[in-house]
């Protein structure tokens, strides 16, 4: 197997929100996440976890308070709100909801020839290329001249993803590209996205809640908890194998549809407020499995069997264990 | 009797083009302490069929058939008998936590108000009533709740408040339109355990309406699968999921992510369904159905029944000998 190819990688990247109370709100915390040429990677979590925060300061459009992105060597980070530096350009994000991502108001045409035009090329040969990509998403050429309000979510989300594509991007971010669709539509875009994935050689960053969807189409995954990393693998891995109890927790609480009548098992517990996380382990409050040092320890993200995971009960403290024994 | 006695029901809305038909025909029961699960994409008239046991249908919406709840005619009343059941016998918990709750009163206020109109008792009752069906959801600190606001619960905390208050004048019969789907699979697994206590507790009648067949599984007695305002097929919910007979539940149950595939895209089912007011003569499902051959379309499906109380609406029947064909294998 080819070794693989880091295109775009986090080095212990920290996002914080300062908020109108002045309270600063530290939303993802030391993450490091590396994604390969031509590979798609899942990340999920809960609500609030600070999936879509990590997508948005990955592409470049939140300021990072610690830590370093670099896309192909270069660093990555936001310049001002009308210039992106030429580099980045092949570092583009696709927003979950279609129907604010783009503007009412202009012809579809005018919103996909922006960026071409912006960087060069002329309006004539942007138009052509936006018509192509456009029957490449599956619309037809005549959507240029059409607007927003004509088009159900699906077809939006199909404009936003070739638009996405109009300055042929290496990497895609997608944040959460398929949950404010409907149930047909879901499998549609999503099936869409791997199919231009694979066809033009991108790598692709699937943001999304929905651990079944991430489980079929991602290569890897990775299981974000309370602004941390708590898990990294080979989807395969995580879902036949979950080292954190938090992934265990997540892929329990999917129901099945197999007709048996069992209830997915409920994690007690909301996520606690990031402003004030729980000190030790982020999870060790709803963690089923939770030991009094994990309260007061933290974790690291730590190579455990060959499986990259955030727990003690993994890491430290087996070690610590194996070393007493020895 | 059964609790919930639905017959040939039939709800058609105005449209610019005239009136079209968005639920056509249909008919199921409901026992008391049963949960009948309602599955369909979008358009297929789940939401409106829940709407009409609510009468909160549009205007100049017209409803034909029957529907008997507790004995009771609910097609054809008037405004003024709605309000004695709406709320009070038949309560509704609606998809999206966000926008049920109002954001600009107090949980207490949302709480009481049909109470005391409903049930005739005091505020002071209403109040200590308040705080018991809040423990009884599980909210943790329920005088606190009491005196908050909507924005300051979580989505799941949010929709275990909109399950007490349809539940505040004891109901006999639950609506739930979607309400996990807009949550998280974890905060979602809690709603499934606690609607499922409330039926075992409080004898609570539910029908389920959504798109997922993981979520109807975990948590029916028994299935309705719409498409285009009919039934295709109905029966135990375990009998469906294992035995589908109509192609558009096998469809629907392909469509869903396999785990144990290599295959990185997802199947889907082709095509969309027929815009409301244009379903065909026959079945509604032929053009986008694989199986479908000349006689599906133009005359009526008539329905075939199967063992326990399974029911389906396909001519060809592609399936028709799984079950022996897995006996013999």
């Amino acid at each position: 197997m080819n070794e693989p190819q880091p295109i775009l990688t986090l080095n212990d990247v920290s996002v914080t929100y300062k908020r109108a109370d002045r309270t600063k709100l530290t939303a993802v915390v030391g993450v490091d996440l590396t994604l390969n040429r031509g590979e798609i990677l899942g990340l999920v979590g809960e609500s609030g976890c600070g999936k879509s925060t990590l997508g948005k300061a990955a592409v470049g459009i939140l300021p990072t308070s610690g830590g370093e992105i670099l896309f192909n060597g270069t660093p990555v980070a936001p310049l001002s709100r009308s210039v992106r530096s030429r580099e980045l350009l092949k570092l583009q994000l696709i927003f979950q909801d279609p129907y604010s991502s783009l503007n009412p108001r202009r012809k579809i045409g005018d919103q996909l020839i922006d960026g071409l035009v912006n960087y060069g090329v002329g309006a004539e040969e942007a138009r052509e290329n936006s018509a192509k990509l456009l029957e490449r998403v599956g619309l037809s050429r005549s959507t240029l001249t059409k607007y927003t309000h004509q088009f159900s979510g699906g077809q939006r989300q199909r404009i936003a993803i070739a638009r996405a594509l109009t300055l042929q991007p290496e990497v895609i971010i997608a944040d959460e590209p398929i949950s404010a669709l409907d149930a047909s539509a879901q499998a549609q875009v999503a099936n869409l996205l791997v199919e231009l994935v694979q066809e033009l050689g991108m790598s692709m960053i699937f943001i999304s809640h929905d651990l079944s969807v991430v489980r079929q189409i991602s290569d890897r995954t990775a299981v974000m908890y309370l602004g941390k990393m708590v898990e990294v693998a080979n989807t395969h891995e995580i879902w036949d194998d979950p080292r954190h109890p938090y992934t265990k927790a997540l892929i329990q609480a999917i129901p099945k549809p197999d007709g048996k009548g069992f209830l997915p098992l409920e994690l007690p517990g909301d996520v606690p407020d990031p402003r004030t996380p729980p000190s030790g382990c982020r999870f060790h409050t709803r963690c089923p499995i939770a030991i009094a040092e994990c309260s007061v320890l933290e974790p690291q993200m730590a190579l455990t069997n060959n499986r990259l995971s955030s727990c003690l009960l993994n890491n430290e403290l087996k070690e610590k264990r194996s070393e007493n024994v020895v | 009797m059964a609790l919930l006695e639905v017959n040939n029901l039939s709800v058609q809305l105005q449209t610019k083009t005239g009136f079209a038909t968005a639920v056509d025909r249909l008919s199921f029961t409901l026992d008391t302490g049963e949960i009948l699960g309602i599955a369909g994409e979008s358009g297929s008239g789940k939401t409106m069929s829940a709407l009409t046991l609510l009468g909160l249908l549009p205007q100049h919406a017209k409803v034909t058939g029957s529907a008997k709840f507790d004995g009771q005619e609910l097609v054809g009343m008037t405004n003024k008998q709605w309000q004695q059941i709406r709320g009070k016998n038949i309560a509704m918990v609606f998809q999206d936590p966000m926008t049920s709750l109002h954001p600009m009163l107090s949980i207490k206020t949302q709480m009481t108000e049909h109470m005391i109109t409903h049930l005739g008792i005091t505020e002071k009752q209403a109040l200590v009533d308040a705080e018991e069906l809040l423990i009884d959801v599980r909210i943790p600190d329920p005088k606190k709740a009491l005196s908050s606001y909507a924005s300051q619960f979580s989505g799941g905390m949010r929709q275990r408040i909109c399950i007490a208050m349809a539940l505040a004048c004891k109901p006999k019969l639950l609506l739930a339109d979607e309400p996990s789907t807009a949550l998280d699979v974890t905060v979602q697994a809690g709603i499934l355990t606690l609607l499922n206590r409330l039926r075992e507790e409080h004898h609570l009648s539910i029908i389920f309406i959504t798109h997922d067949l993981g979520v109807l599984s975990s948590i029916t007695d028994k299935l309705l699968v719409l498409y285009a305002g009919r039934e295709v097929e109905s029966g135990l919910t375990s009998t469906i999921l294992q035995h589908p007979r109509h192609p558009y539940t096998q469809g629907l149950l392909d469509s869903l992510p396999q785990p144990d595939s290599k295959e990185k895209l997802l199947k889907s089912i082709a095509g969309f369904p027929p815009e409301l007011g244009k379903q065909p003569i026959g079945c509604a499902f032929a053009e986008r159905c694989k199986f479908a051959e000349p006689r599906c379309t133009g005359h009526e499906v008539q329905p075939t029944f199967a063992a326990d109380d399974h029911k389906f609406y396909c001519a060809v029947d592609p399936f028709a000998f799984t079950e022996s064909r897995e006996v013999g294998a």
